[in-house]
């Protein structure tokens, strides 16, 4: 009778540990459900929700401002897109990395109500990326590589002129004091040369400086910053994600990686001080002094007298 | 005699008990051409432990890319998640990190996203953690899922290049 008894018990424990096993067992047989992604024409936002640039990535995302809630786009298209370091936004490219069909347009919104509300169109196989409020870089491609570039005037009433040209693919451009700033990658060197040029006349072009280990270039608070050299007490990661100044105030926006987090700080350029301001910041904006965080539980606003 | 039915039911425990940790994993990888190289996107976590009133999956995420134009920024943003409810928590990153559900009983998507880049040169970018779902109660079974998108930046090109793994 005991051998029997043991017979149940053992059994018993199999049966009991083969239900532990489907238990623990996370089989399923579709993929999970979750949010609906975003269309790629963005014909599916939702009441309440906006588009919003996704800092860290460069991609538009729909953005619940209430909520935090962000849906991405799905698939494997390659669109981004591409503003000055500046907030607010005054105009912004869209395009896709490997058609290079861009169009630039005002607002992100504009972006949403298509293709009619474009302020212009680059030429085909054209890279077009807003250099500060009233320029736009636009890098010819030819094949697969850059070659050449185009400097683009836009006026406040959203026409474009052409200025002037660079035979050179041109990684960088900044236009301060009637002065054209532009970076090119030497390949060879895996660095990066300063060129300056007069505004009136691209073709002046000179190099004023080489061995550059970064071709991008700031102006923050009205000073120029090449080699991301910014003034001392300034975090040197100030511009590694992403940074833009809002206003013209000296005021530079920022995000940070912490503890895989996105964090926003604010940062003075005049004074050199810091503030962290929030966690889970995904993009930013500005509208007159008010300075918007879109954050993962809603937009924070903040006013820039109190930053 | 009753000490030899002991034996063999210890013996049998022992035996089942072994063969309860699931030994599969999931996992998923995607490429995407990105010109100068290829670009590929990882996901990778395993069946899942419960222990403690908790259910933990290991996970690891990661972005490569090929070739040998110079790498200026490679990264990646993973969302871990699943159905909860009753303000249960889900985790994808170090302790203190975590979304709650909602108050209610009936079943809601809850996830959180991380972040990672290297601006270095590296031609990879990596993570691996654990994603927690606590209590396990509250988790509903089998709806755990994670996304890593890979992003890539390349020096000399103002082009940028995503991918997305998921599983």
């Amino acid at each position: 009778m005991l051998k029997t008894l043991a017979q149940y018990l053992l059994v018993g424990l199999l049966v009991a540990g083969c239900s532990a096993e489907v238990a623990s067992n996370d089989s399923r047989s579709s993929q999970p459900s979750g949010i609906e992604p975003l269309a790629a024409d963005f014909s599916n936002l939702a009441e309440g929700e906006i588009l919003v640039i996704d800092r860290f990535s460069s991609r538009i995302v729909a953005y619940s401002p209430t909520s935090g809630e962000v849906r991405a786009s799905s698939g494997d298209n390659q669109f981004f897109a591409y503003s000055a370091d500046t907030v607010p936004i005054t105009s912004l490219s869209y395009g896709d990395s490997l058609d290079l069909a861009f169009a630039v347009y005002g607002t992100v919104n504009e972006l949403a109500r298509g293709d009619e509300s474009a302020l212009l169109h680059g030429h085909e196989k054209e890279l077009i990326i807003p250099i500060d409020d009233n320029y736009l870089l636009a890098t010819q491609y030819d094949i697969d590589a850059p070659v050449s570039s185009r400097l683009i005037h836009l006026e406040s009433d959203g026409k474009a002129q052409e200025i002037g040209q660079f035979t050179y693919p041109v990684s960088d451009a900044l236009i301060s004091d009637g002065r054209v700033l532009t970076t090119a990658y030497d390949k060879a060197s895996d660095s990066y040369e300063l060129h300056q040029a007069a505004l009136t006349d691209l073709a002046t072009h000179k190099v004023v400086e080489t061995e550059l280990s970064s071709g991008n270039l700031y102006n923050f608070g009205g000073e120029t910053y090449t080699n991301e050299q910014f003034p001392k007490g300034v975090p040197s990661e100030v511009c590694a994600v992403s940074c833009v100044e809002i206003n013209d105030s000296g005021k530079v926006l920022w995000l940070l990686i912490e503890n895989d987090d996105l964090v926003a700080k604010i940062t003075d350029f005049t004074t050199a001080t810091t503030t962290a301001l929030d966690t889970g910041v995904i993009g930013f904006d500005a509208v007159g002094n008010e300075v918007l965080l879109y954050t993962n539980t809603g937009t924070k606003t903040y006013n820039l007298d109190a930053l | 005699m009753l000490k030899r039915a002991f034996a063999i039911v210890v013996a049998a425990s022992v035996a089942v008990l072994g063969f309860a940790t699931p030994s599969f994993a999931w996992q998923d990888s995607q490429s995407k051409n990105a010109v100068y190289g290829t670009l590929t996107a990882n996901v990778w976590y395993d069946g899942g432990t419960t222990k403690g009133g908790t259910r933990k999956w290991n996970y690891a995420v990661s972005a490569k890319v090929t070739g040998t134009q110079t790498v200026e920024k490679i990264k990646i943003t993973w969302t871990g998640g699943a159905s909860m409810r009753n303000s249960a928590s889900f985790s994808v990153g170090a302790s203190g990190s975590g979304v709650s559900a909602g108050g209610g009983s009936g079943w809601a998507t809850v996830q959180e996203t991380k972040y990672w880049q290297n601006t270095n040169g590296a031609r990879t970018a990596d993570y691996s953690s654990n994603m927690v779902a606590a209590p396990v109660a509250d988790y509903r079974a089998g709806t755990v899922f994670l996304k890593n998108v890979a992003y890539v930046k390349f020096k000399g090109d103002s082009r940028n290049w995503q991918i997305t793994a998921s599983a």
